[in-house]
């Protein structure tokens, strides 16, 4: 096997491609690979030609001496095992390159679907799901690749292999080969009907799986409630059900599975039956029954070429899922691929800095909308904020809140009116150096893959030690991940699972702070921590980074109300825009929220 | 192992013994076939120049024989399979059984230290290779060796010599397929292994695609994936490659064998007057077709072998989690009164035995009594549920339910007297009215609506299509807020006399917490209640708070005692007043 690595470097255009494009780079492998395999599938159908041809030459007794009967054995033998031979040499050329395209079509698949999507903005994610986008990645990129590999291994043999047994019978006897074109369509007939049925079957008792392991997974979650109301035999009946259904299903299954060997057992020696009975009547009737002298031997070689018919036939159906399966998966990658995305940079390197005071953001009537219509997630939007101020959001689910985080950093583009940021319009600005004066911290703390300081330096590589400890000394993780022996090199697995989720939201904080950012946005992200922890994390906030402008999401006025302004949002709209005192007076959503968690307010002591 | 397994067979032997006699059957009937085409080809060509009726007769039988042979190879080779599949999906049928009840018996601790993923995979995956195992080691394993011996007895049969040669042969089918096998299988590891990185990597940038966007982390994120994908591909082309020799491989020996045995067959045929032995056309012919299908069962067995591996090790996994411990119940008090006190006396409690938890904690609480646990998050506050629930039992000390001993009492005795509200709302999939009726069977939907009306969520359930007949969980999901409230009337239902309450964390808006709010005074109402508390209308009306830390409780009062005596406490209290 070769050392150096086949594997093509994938584009970095995304814009325009299919799922053929990345196929067009192994073109020479689609064309040479079918080739090499052709001479096995030729030498395949020759070699018991050549057997016949030996024993029908020592049989009929044209040469004389033992010796010269042996040496014509010998040199056919000879030729039967180099024919061998040699084919499964160059099927095994064919094999590497169809392991060589398949896999290469498949990393290129999935590197540029991977590229693809990283850059979508919130609008193409709505359209799909994650769980979409991650099939499409993952699964059927392995579905194209392995439509690939079997087309190159398979779609030209297969069927080269039965014309070319058919000819052969043909040119022995049409008689026989006709029963031979008889046959195939029953052959086929037996494995479409009920393969079709048995794929279908399959994909019913896939779905009573997914109910089993729906039922098992709400006992497991309950486990404790089932307990804390006996209800423990309940749980066996409704299993029961699932169960006895899986069951039921298995059963037919086997029922309809156990038919198909028996049927192309009983077809292919029913056919051999009535071959050895033509040939009696042949033989032992002065009617001749074939146009031809059948050599005995004849019936042998024909026989096999049966069973070949027989083989290559199943390898077709196979393939025909195969390729159906690879077929509809490009189809979902080229949809993905098609997308359109919305979010472009229209201007690069427009970058500016302003001075402490001047205005950041403005929000001027913006309107969003997520879909094509007037469904607007957000409504005549209007504000500004100065760099270094402190701006509290508030409001309920579906307020609009996470919409206005949308349009300031923008993943996703105001479908009406304009947001302006350093006094540019936002669409104009280069989009990398805009969000990466955001630190965006979200509820959910999201930890990657890594260790603790590989998180840190997710925006910089370059960031000091000493700046990543005041960040996390900022956000109070310094109390655990101090203790950590590897300090911050102490790995972060999948998740983040092996921190609780208290200190996932201070590293997520504490990540933000690194980025050196001039506008930090918590979302809701101080939700874990403990009443003392989340104040502590806000004043260090202030003190440490003090030309810091704040955009706080919350929905407890206890958290936003010391900011410089306060937006409470309202079904998309802005229904206030003040300073706490102010908004006590004039807003009423404002001050009955802000009562009622006065009186029963969490302490989350 | 093999007599854990065995005992699933139970009530089922003759499936298995049907099965097993009709393969032998079935492999007699299809073995038999070839050689019986020898023997007409031998007539036909030693008297096709007489026209001999009586030879020409016994072809006619031959065929006759055949046909019969084609009917019982047809007929046993459907009751084998048929019963085969029969056999297994019962098997997997009483397994499955099994685990899910053990899910429910086992000790609440195994469940606890076991991941949800590892224990879902016992009974679903590991059942299902189980059973591919069971089905693939009997039909390819079991028929493929009595294919290989029945052939070989009728190769001797035919002509030994050439038996001889067949057998020589053999092992070199074996090796070479064993060979293939033995290198996909560290291949097809491997591969499964990087699949694995290069999946965790697309989930972890997909689903958090804003947060990765705001670090214009894109570009970096692209480059590790790309490196993995490119680990992937070496790893999946040797696989595809090194699977791909299998097919190749089995012709090529195949062919070889057929040369071999043709070749020897035609040079005793030359010599057969020489050396007194007799070798006919139609026997060379019955070998070539015997040998054309020698080496298939060879490769069916190689390529079961680790079919048959992976079953074995997921019905050890099954069996290791069948024989955890069990739930203890050694209680036989059946008949309590309704509960007067619960008394914790000297009790102490780790989950490590190393690691202390809770120390020598003792506590009195009367009937009608509300009892607040607070402190910091994380500090252990559900470790007094499972104790009062007796999911846990204390390490030494004793809770004394009405001065009896809780353990002495059968666990359905005892939670038939609390309700508890857990803050991870358990919601299964099923109907509303299936969930809020859990609590009590046989409840009817009048009772049903009560309860949901008194926790204040019989208005959200009529805005929704179906109202109480709703499918909730997997097709229709519902905020947090919503399935706390149905849990809520869950425990309405239902009468006791004690309430556990763990209060939500999580935020959900204003409104419905204060509809959560209300439904938990409601439930509690005139109850004894222990209430993990966030709420502070909760922790000041309380006739005891204890505060935890650290697994630990530290301060036990009343709020007035406890700001005038504790220490840590005026702290947790006061830091909400500060912004």
């Amino acid at each position: 096997m070769l050392k150096k690595s086949r594997l093509l470097k994938s584009d970095d255009k995304v814009e325009n491609i299919k799922v053929k494009d990345s196929m067009r780079k192994y073109k020479k492998y689609f064309i040479m690979g079918p080739i090499f395999k052709t001479f096995e599938a030729v030498f395949d159908l020759i070699i018991p030609l050549i057997m016949k041809n030996i024993l029908d030459t020592i049989s009929s007794g044209v040469l004389l001496t033992d010796s010269a009967n042996l040496k014509y054995t010998l040199i056919g033998g000879l030729i039967i095992l180099s024919l061998g031979i040699l084919g499964f040499a160059s099927t095994m050329v064919c094999q590497y390159m169809a392991s060589v395209a398949s896999l290469g079509v498949g990393t290129d698949l999935r590197n540029k679907i991977f590229r693809k999507v990283s850059n979508f903005s919130s609008k193409e994610f709505e359209k799909f799901s994650t769980s979409y986008l991650h099939n499409v990645l993952n699964a059927d990129s392995v579905n194209v690749q392995t439509g690939v590999s079997m087309f190159i291994r398979l779609a030209f043999r297969a069927p080269l292999l039965i014309i070319g047994s058919l000819i052969i019978s043909f040119i022995y006897s049409w008689e026989i080969a006709l029963l031979f074109v008889g046959i195939i369509p029953i052959i086929l007939l037996i494995i479409f009907v009920f393969m079709n049925k048995v794929a279908k079957k399959y994909q019913d008792i896939q779905k009573s799986l997914d109910d089993i392991s729906t039922v098992t997974t709400d006992s497991l979650n309950g486990s404790r409630v089932i307990r804390a109301f006996n209800r423990q035999n309940y749980e066996t009946v409704k299993f029961e059900n699932y169960n006895n259904k899986y069951l039921q299903q298995g059963r037919l299954i086997s029922f309809i599975t156990a038919f198909i060997n028996p049927l192309t057992f009983a077809v292919v020696n029913i056919v051999i039956i009535v071959i050895i009975y033509l040939t009696k009547l042949d033989v032992s009737q002065t009617v001749s029954v074939f146009s031809t002298d059948l050599e005995v031997t004849t019936i042998i070689t024909l026989v096999n070429y049966l069973e070949q018919i027989f083989q290559a036939l199943l390898v077709v159906s196979n393939l025909t899922n195969i390729f159906n399966k690879a077929i509809n998966s490009s189809k979902r990658i080229n949809e993905v691929f098609k997308v359109d995305v919305s979010i472009k940079n229209n201007g690069e390197r427009l970058v500016k800095n302003i001075n402490l005071g001047d205005e950041i953001i403005k929000f001027d009537h913006a309107y969003l909308s997520y879909e094509d219509g007037d469904n607007y997630a957000l409504k005549d939007i209007t504000f500004s904020l100065n760099k270094g101020e402190s701006l509290g959001i508030i409001g309920g689910t579906g307020s609009g809140k996470s919409s206005l985080i949308n349009l300031m950093m923008r993943y996703s583009d105001c479908s009406k009116g304009s947001v302006y940021y350093k006094g540019e319009n936002i669409k104009e600005y280069d989009l990398p150096s805009l969000r990466n004066d955001y630190g965006l911290v979200l509820q959910k703390a999201i930890l990657f893959t890594g260790t603790i300081k590989s998180n840190m330096q997710m925006a910089y590589d370059s960031i000091k030690d000493e700046e990543i400890t005041k960040a996390l000394k900022t956000s109070l993780a310094y109390e655990f991940v101090s203790k950590y022996d590897d300090y911050i090199e102490h790995p972060v697995v999948e998740n983040g699972k092996n921190f609780s989720g208290g200190q996932k939201q201070r590293l997520s904080i504490a990540r933000s702070l690194c980025k050196k950012n001039e506008l930090l946005i918590l979302d809701d992200s101080t939700s874990a921590l403990d009443y003392l922890s989340d104040l502590n994390v806000r004043k260090n906030i202030n003190e440490n980074y003090k030309e810091l402008t704040k955009i706080i999401i919350s929905q407890r006025v206890s958290t936003v109300q010391n900011c410089d302004k306060i937006i409470v949002m309202e079904n998309g709209c802005i229904s206030g825009l003040g300073t706490h005192e102010e908004l006590l007076e004039t807003n009423i959503i404002y001050r009955e929220t802000f009562m009622s968690q006065q009186n029963g307010g969490k302490i989350d002591a | 192992m093999l007599k854990k397994f065995l005992k699933y067979f139970k009530g089922n032997v003759w499936l298995l013994v049907v099965s097993l006699l009709s393969a032998l059957i079935y492999v007699g009937c299809m073995i038999a076939i070839p050689y019986l085409v020898g023997k007409s080809i031998d007539m036909f060509t030693l008297y096709s120049d007489t026209a001999n009726e009586v030879y020409m007769n016994y072809v006619f039988y031959i065929i006759l024989i055949m046909t019969f042979l084609i009917v019982f190879g047809f007929v046993f080779d459907f009751i084998f399979e048929n019963s085969l599949g029969r056999l297994s999906y019962k098997i997997a049928y009483k397994v499955r059984k099994e685990v899910y009840d053990k899910y429910n018996s086992v000790s609440i601790k195994i469940l606890d230290n076991m991941k949800m993923g590892d224990l879902l995979q016992r009974n679903i995956l590991d059942v299902e290779l189980l059973l591919n195992g069971l089905i693939s080691s009997i039909s390819k394993f079991f028929v493929g060796v009595i294919t290989i011996c029945a052939t070989i007895v009728f190769m001797f049969v035919i002509n030994y010599l050439m038996a001889l040669v067949v057998v020589v042969l053999t092992p070199l089918s074996f090796f070479v397929s064993r060979f293939v096998s033995k290198k996909c299988n560290k291949y097809f590891k491997q591969q499964s292994k990087d699949s694995s990185v290069v999946n965790s990597d697309s989930l972890e940038v997909f689903s958090n695609l804003k947060l990765v966007q705001s670090f214009n982390y894109q570009d970096k994120a692209y480059e590790s994936f790309e490196k993995h994908n490119a680990t992937l591909y070496e790893s999946g082309q040797k696989a595809m490659f090194s699977s791909s020799w299998v097919n190749p491989s089995t012709r090529l020996v195949n062919n070889i064998i057929y040369c071999i045995v043709g070749i020897v067959g035609i040079i005793l045929f030359i010599y057969q007057p020489n050396i007194g032995f007799v070798v006919t056309i139609g026997a060379i012919a019955s070998f070539l077709s015997y040998t054309m299908q020698y080496t298939k069962p060879f490769n069916e067995i190689s390529s079961v072998v680790s079919e048959i591996g992976l079953a074995k090790s997921s019905f050890k996994r099954i069996t290791s989690f069948l024989y955890e411990k069990d739930d203890i119940d050694e209680g036989t008090i059946e008949d309590i009164k309704e509960i007067e006190t619960i008394e914790f006396k000297n009790v102490c409690f780790s989950y490590v035995p190393n690691k202390k938890l809770i120390e020598n904690f003792s506590v009195k609480v009367n009937k009608g009594m509300k009892v607040a646990i607070v402190g910091p998050t994380g500090c252990g506050k559900t470790t007094m549920i499972n104790l009062l629930m007796r999911f846990y039992d204390p390490t030494s000390g004793e809770i004394l339910i009405n001065g009896i001993d809780s353990r002495k009492l059968t666990k359905e005795t005892l939670r038939n007297h609390f309700k508890m509200v857990l803050q991870d709302s358990w919601i299964f999939n099923g109907t509303i009215f299936e969930n809020v009726r859990y609590s009590v069977i046989d409840a009817i939907k009048e009772d049903v609506v009560d309860a949901c009306k008194k926790a204040n969520c019989d208005g959200f359930i009529n805005t929704l299509p179906k109202g109480y007949d709703t499918m909730v969980g997997k097709s229709f999901s519902l905020s947090e807020g919503e399935k706390q409230l149905i849990c809520i009337s869950r425990c309405m239902l239902s009468l006791s006399d004690v309430v556990i309450l763990d209060e939500a964390t999580s935020s959900v808006d204003s409104r419905t917490e204060m509809k959560i709010s209300k439904a938990f005074d409601e439930l509690i109402k005139g109850k004894t209640a222990f209430v993990i508390a966030h709420r502070l209308s909760t922790i000041i009306n309380s006739d005891l708070i204890l505060v935890m830390k650290d697994g630990n409780i530290i301060e036990q009062g009343t709020h007035k005692e406890l700001l005038k005596n504790g220490s840590f406490y005026p702290v947790l209290y006061m830091s909400q007043f500060e912004h």
